[in-house]
């Protein structure tokens, strides 16, 4: 089971898991809840540099697409696959076999300002989301 | 997002009970999904799902100059309509443009009832009121009735533990007057799924009693309620065009690929300017499409050929049961035909497509 309180999260509901300079990203159960139905997932290329809450991927329900914004800056470094081929591993296991790509950290002070996973859900009832 | 002015349906208490996520919709409190949109779409097409339609719009038209009106302000021929059969129409105005979209049940005795889209009732109220000249009754019985689809495989097998009435005489595109769960029922063999299936009109506080007893009838042969969401999937995989979304005010019946239901053999209102557009041509006509690249097309996305804009998609939708992405688009004459190929502009990326035949899904027979 992953540990939430070792995750990081944007206010556009991705986490950030920091495994050494990498940053592997999802998004949170709330998210894929609203999204619901996850049929399709466009993942970036790898060794492409994103920005800081800039686009990375699209998630897409039955209804409608979704922008997933990297939560740190850095190079795409490995994209999973296995959300590509089954997208409702979004829906059934949002912080694990559903992740989305891996970032190369460049600014480790990028994760750190990020909200802890007791700041996230204190996010979520504020309704400010 | 819900507003104040937001009309709740008679079921609208029951889909609470369910938990349901409930959206706005053209002014109605409905439910989009119940637990997911690819389940109630699923189980609609392999066993039976249960729908809210009391939003759509209910008058009555009666009188003996009831059928010269409609007639009159019908492209399709009311002929048609013997009693206890439903007429599907477009609602046009002089310019040909479509109001509505329209299904007329002759219920015999010089009495016509209409089953309206929910976003343009008021409007078609408004309409059929200042081209009433034959003088025909006009009621508004929206209120008055709540409206059930129970589609599917299993509807059959469902419904006859509630109705004592002779389902298998019921043919598609027919009605009855009837008792289901010991209450009226304006019952036809109809829907908008693609699937066999029942569509019911019942008294508005009778409503709840007789979607739970079905809900409850239908448990052991896997009925499932299901929302705005599968019914719009649904339709969209049975070819059918949505009011407001594939077709608006701004298309005549012959680029909307509605001209089988328009008889130029009588006069109507919209005849004059649709006569002329046939002599012309049309300059855009609706095509049925499915993507041959992996992205799903959405409303509103642009169409291309050779890079040069010639269209737009009005409905797209993931295809649960064909597995793969579909959907409705206006094109150029000349780019309509099954076999014809353009891009689609997805997330700034062309994406090929094909034009091909409606239905996407036909059910076995």
């Amino acid at each position: 089971m992953v540990d939430l309180e070792k995750l990081r999260f944007a206010k556009t509901h991705e986490w950030l898991r920091v495994e050494g300079n990498i940053g592997y990203v999802g998004i949170t159960d709330h998210a894929q809840k609203e999204i619901t139905d996850v049929v399709f997932v466009e993942l970036p290329k790898i060794g492409k540099e994103v920005a800081k809450e800039g686009e990375a991927a699209v998630v897409e329900s039955v209804k409608a697409a979704f922008s997933i914004y990297a939560p740190v800056s850095g190079k795409i470094v490995k994209a999973n696959g296995a959300v590509e081929k089954d997208p409702s591993l979004v829906n059934k296991s949002p912080y694990e076999e559903g992740w989305f790509f891996a970032i190369e950290i460049k600014n480790a002070s990028e994760a750190a300002s990020l909200m802890t996973y007791k700041d996230y859900l204190e996010f979520l009832k504020s309704g400010a989301h | 997002m819900t507003s104040i002015e937001d009309r709740k349906t008679p079921l609208y208490e029951a889909h609470r009970g369910l938990g349901a996520k409930i959206v706005s919709f053209h002014g109605w409190l409905l439910p989009i999904q119940y637990t997911s949109i690819i389940e109630e779409h699923n189980a609609t097409r392999a066993k039976a799902g249960l729908f809210d339609i009391s939003h759509l719009g209910k008058l009555e038209i009666s009188g003996k100059y009831a059928k010269p009106f409609l007639q009159n302000i019908f492209t399709n021929n009311i002929e048609k309509a013997v009693p206890g059969k439903i007429v599907y129409s477009p609602l046009c105005k002089e310019d040909g443009g479509i109001l509505d979209d329209v299904f007329i049940y002759n219920a015999g005795a010089d009495r016509y009832i209409l089953i309206v889209n929910a976003s343009t009732f008021e409007k078609d109220l408004a309409w059929m009121r200042s081209r009433n000249k034959a003088g025909a009754v006009i009621k508004d019985i929206n209120a008055s009735l709540g409206g059930i689809a129970l589609q599917g495989p299993a509807s059959d097998t469902i419904l006859a533990k509630l109705c004592g009435a002779d389902l298998s005489q019921l043919k598609h595109r027919h009605f009855i007057e009837a008792k289901v769960d010991g209450c009226y029922a304006l019952l036809s063999r109809s829907g908008y799924t693609g699937e066999d299936g029942f569509e019911m009109f019942i008294p508005a506080e009778e409503s709840i009693k007789v979607w739970n007893d079905i809900l409850e009838a239908g448990k052991s042969h896997g009925l499932i309620p299901a929302g705005l969401g599968a019914r719009d999937t649904l339709r969209l995989e049975a070819g059918c065009p949505l009011y407001g979304t594939d077709t608006d005010e701004t298309k005549t019946p012959l680029e909307s690929g509605l001209e089988r239901a328009v008889d130029f053999s009588k006069d109507f209102i919209g005849k004059e300017a649709m006569l002329e557009k046939k002599r012309k041509g049309v300059k855009e006509i609706l095509a049925a499409f499915r993507m041959l690249d992996r992205a799903i097309p959405r409303t509103g996305y642009i169409i291309e050929k050779d890079g040069n804009e010639i269209g737009v998609v009005t409905s797209g939708t993931y295809s649960p049961t064909l597995k793969e992405n579909i959907g409705f688009g206006y094109v150029k004459p000349d780019n309509s035909g099954a076999g014809c190929g353009f891009d689609i502009v997805i997330h700034g990326e062309r994406k090929r497509a094909v034009v091909v035949e409606t239905p996407f899904y036909r059910r076995k027979k």
